[in-house]
């Protein structure tokens, strides 16, 4: 029994808590005011999941409250009195992005059954309930206006419903892919007993045992074959061991006569080396090597000496040579000097020469002089020209004045004033007269000054050129000197290298001899020591030679030539005849192989034979077998539905009193016609079918005897029901005795009903709580619950 | 109109509904109590084969039978050699 539902963000509820009680709860209010969502929240609570979730219609994310606000989670709790008589308490949480994020199972007294595994605390739930969502759904949760689902069914579809019910339609499945299976071991049997037929057919499975006594023949001759190379193999290693002792012998020898050709070779070789060497050696044959070495270190000693002498000579040349060279080099350049220093004498000379005529003292005499004529004409022409100045200022004040003069500011008469003026002009043209001529005579002066400075200046260059004239024919000599001195050393060191090189020359011969008498005994010396190695090489080899003499004459004494040639006849015979062993043998095991793959394969026929045999009746046991199990399918179906429809008859039969209480229909069934068939029972005893034939109430009363019937059978320990909207097709005297039905009778068989429904007139059914739900859509508001009666109110009313 | 070992099967039935079983086990149980004097079905696990028939898996069944006819035949066969 629910006693409690309390939901947060749940759909429409915001936080709604709902109590029931024992007889009919009703929810009403008008569509989609909330009332469905809480059948939802108990599904959800007890089995964590609700059959739009399990048909996939919605997610569980899609309960969580989304309008007005959406929110992130939502909340339902469920208390509930399980069949054992205890009470508990379920709560899941779910999250949006998550799912179910929280579920936990308590007690009453809020001890923790299971938590936080949703599957877990559902399993628990499960047990203590004896039912799971599915069957939740099927027997005891009817869904909204199917209350007359199983009147509103084809006839036809009613017996496949009513196994879907009862999860019986399994067996039919089962019992179809059994019929299938079945023929799939029949084509299986069909194929094998092809093969069998064909086997039989197989005539080479009767030669099997000569086929077996041949093998035995074969083994036996394989054997003695084996046997014989067994025997002859010591034989063959014996006569191949001594075939090999003189094979090496006679290589030995042959070995043996090369070495000692090639001996004889070099022995001959040596000889004629000694002999050439000798011949070249002459009597120097004969002289200690020791001695020759010693001769040698002396013309070494010889030679080294005089080269040394040669090479200081060289040096001596080589200085002498260069000291010639700067000589000469030195005196080029002296006269050179001397020409440069005779053509500047001969120059100054010049330059004397011509001042020694013009005389300076002269010249410079007439330039001071002409200075002085051209200063006193220039003073004078300054005086000539100031007096007419005077003059000219003289007369223009004088024409100017009146009767006073303007000098002596004594009376002025105009004839005197004219007088005067006259007297002033005459001065004035003597006065110009004088300065033109003096004009005149500075340009004369003027010029010939400048003549006689430009004069004057080439003489004074002249004597400043001609002043280092002495020392400068003096340097001449000097150089003169100079290159006298050098030609005098040049001669003298010219000399000393003629010397120096005819002694360099004669030293130089001296050496080239004594390095070929030291290159001479050099080689006689190395001839010497040659022959003295080619001797002890020629003893040696004589020596090996005679040694390889030895070992042949040895090694020929233990080699026969005719015992050989016999080894080698009897190992060819040995070897044939292991050869041709050897064949028979391979011969007789390929013919084994074939006839063993032969038996082999006659013997896997005959395994064969007897396998499809003995499978083929094992098949056959199968079949019948498994036909006695798709029979034993069908009787569990047919026996399931028949005790389906007697229990659900007898529990319709005692609720029908209490739920119908009048005496028109006595009683109710569920009959096998073609299909099933509800039917009343009337007065006079005949069966009639409800659909169609009763009236509205009567129709109600007896679908919701049907429906309690399946959730009695179906849940027998449950004791609870859930209608929602149950007056579907319903009229008002139909709905007037669902009402009754539900406040007075169906508490009598169910101890708990919860009614949704949006008919106020089923308000009339309550004997639990009733609550009324209302909400303002166009708003999106959240649901708003008003518990309107509960059934301590309902206690004192008749 | 019902036989009478229907009837027992019925009364069979309706003592394990009284056990408050789950509909597919009832089923089970009395398929298993209809098959108990068969010998020739006890060679099945029943359930088992009832599972693989009812999901579909028509030939994983198949293969179980030939595998258990192969085994039974074997044993047979290695009988007679012996």
């Amino acid at each position: 029994m629910i006693t409690k539902v309390k939901l947060l963000n749940w759909k429409s509820h915001k936080d709604t808590e709902l109590r029931f009680g024992d007889g009919t709860n009703v929810l009403v209010g008008i569509m989609g005011s909330g009332k469905t969502g809480v059948m939802d929240a108990i599904s959800y609570a007890l089995f964590g999941t609700l059959p739009a979730v399990r048909a996939r219609a919605i997610k569980l994310e899609d309960l969580i409250m989304s309008r007005p606000k959406q929110m992130d989670s939502a909340e339902v709790e469920v208390g509930f009195i399980a069949p054992d008589g205890n009470e508990f308490t379920v709560k899941r949480v779910i999250e949006r992005g998550v799912g179910t994020k929280l579920s936990e199972l308590r007690k009453a007294s809020g001890e923790l059954i299971e938590s936080p595994s949703s599957t877990r605390v559902t399993e628990e739930i499960e047990n203590m309930l004896k039912m799971n969502a599915e069957l939740f759904e099927r027997a005891v949760y009817s869904e909204q206006n199917r209350l007359d689902y199983f009147l509103v069914l084809a006839r036809g579809r009613r017996m496949q419903s009513i196994d879907e019910l009862l999860g019986i339609d399994k067996l039919e499945k089962a019992r179809k892919n059994m019929v299938t299976l079945i023929g799939n071991i029949r084509e299986r049997i069909d194929d094998k007993m092809a093969e069998k037929a064909q086997l039989e057919q197989d005539t080479t499975l009767a030669t099997l045992p000569t086929l077996e006594q041949d093998m035995k023949n074969l083994e036996l001759e394989r054997q003695g074959i084996q046997v014989k190379l067994q025997q002859l193999q010591p034989k063959l290693d014996e006569v191949q061991t001594q075939i090999n002792q003189m094979r090496e012998a006679e290589l030995k020898v042959t070995q043996l006569e090369k070495s000692l050709r090639e001996l004889d070779g070099t022995v001959n070789e040596l000889k004629r080396r000694l002999g050439q060497t000798r011949e070249k050696l002459g009597a120097a044959a004969s002289v200690d090597p020791s001695e020759i070495q010693r001769q040698v270190a002396s013309s070494q000693d010889e030679y080294m000496k005089l080269r040394s002498s040669a090479d200081q000579l060289n040096i001596l040349c080589t200085k002498h040579s260069s000291r010639v060279g700067e000589l000469k080099t030195k005196i080029e350049m002296l006269r050179s000097h001397i020409a440069e220093v005779d053509k500047e004498v001969v120059r100054k000379r010049a330059a004397r020469s011509e001042l020694e005529k013009a005389k300076l003292e002269d010249v410079t005499r007439l330039v001071e002089k002409l200075q002085l004529d051209v200063k006193e004409i220039c003073e004078e022409l300054a005086a000539c020209r100031t007096r007419l100045h005077d003059l000219e200022q003289s007369s223009e004040e004088l024409a100017a004045a009146g009767s006073v003069c303007p000098v002596c500011e004594s009376p002025l008469s105009e004839d005197k004033k004219q007088g005067l003026l006259q007297q002033r002009q005459e001065q004035r043209t003597a006065f110009t007269d004088r300065a033109a001529e003096l004009e005149e005579n500075l340009k004369k002066f003027e010029a010939e000054l400048k003549e006689k400075i430009q004069i004057q200046r080439r003489l004074e260059l002249l004597a400043k050129e001609v002043e280092d004239l002495p020392s400068l024919e003096e340097r001449g000599s000097q150089l003169k000197q100079d290159v006298q001195a050098g030609e005098s050393e040049l001669a003298r060191v010219q000399a000393e290298l003629e010397k120096a090189n005819s002694d360099f020359e004669r030293a130089r011969r001296e050496v080239d001899r004594t390095s070929e008498q030291l290159t001479a005994a050099r080689q006689t010396l190395q001839m010497r020591l040659d022959l003295e190695h080619v001797e002890r090489e020629l003893r040696q080899k004589q020596a090996e030679g005679l040694r390889a003499q030895q070992e042949l004459l040895r090694v020929k004494k233990g080699y026969d030539e005719a015992k050989a040639k016999a080894l080698a006849s009897e190992f060819l015979e040995l070897s044939r005849r292991q050869e041709r062993l050897r064949t028979e043998f391979a011969a007789k095991e390929q013919l084994m192989g074939v006839k063993r793959q032969l038996v082999e394969s006659i013997r896997e026929k005959r395994e064969a034979l007897a396998r499809s045999g003995v499978e083929i009746k094992y098949l056959e046991q199968v079949v019948q077998s498994l036909q006695v199990v798709q029979n034993a399918f069908a009787q569990t179906q047919t026996t399931m539905r028949l005790d389906f429809i007697e229990a659900v008859n007898g529990a319709m039969n005692e609720l029908w009193r209490d739920i119908y209480p009048y005496g028109d229909f006595t009683g109710i069934r569920l009959a096998v016609e073609d299909d099933y068939v509800l039917q009343l029972r009337n007065r006079t005893g005949g069966w009639v079918v409800v659909e169609g034939l009763t009236s509205g109430g009567e129709r109600t009363c007896a679908c919701l005897t049907l429906r309690i019937a399946f959730a009695i059978v179906l849940a027998p320990a449950l004791n609870w029901l859930v209608l929602d909207e149950p007056t579907h097709n319903l009229d008002a005297e139909g709905i007037q005795e669902l009402a009754v039905a539900l406040r007075e009778r169906i508490p009598e068989v169910v101890k708990q009903v919860l009614l949704i429904t949006h008919e106020e007139r089923l308000e009339a059914a309550v004997s639990g709580y009733l609550y009324r739900f209302t909400r303002n859509k166009e708003l999106d508001e959240p649901t708003k619950v008003e518990q309107v009666t509960a059934p301590e109110a309902l206690r004192g009313k008749p | 109109l019902i036989s009478p070992g229907l009837e027992e099967k019925i009364k069979f039935l309706r003592e394990l509904r009284e056990r408050r079983l789950p509909v597919e086990d009832m089923a089970m149980q009395l398929l298993e109590e209809n098959l108990r004097e068969s010998k020739q079905a006890q060679m099945f696990d029943v359930r088992m084969l009832y599972q693989l028939l009812v999901e579909d898996r028509v030939s994983e069944a198949r293969d179980k039978v030939f595998g258990m006819v192969n085994g039974l035949v074997d044993t047979e066969l290695k009988g007679r050699r012996r």
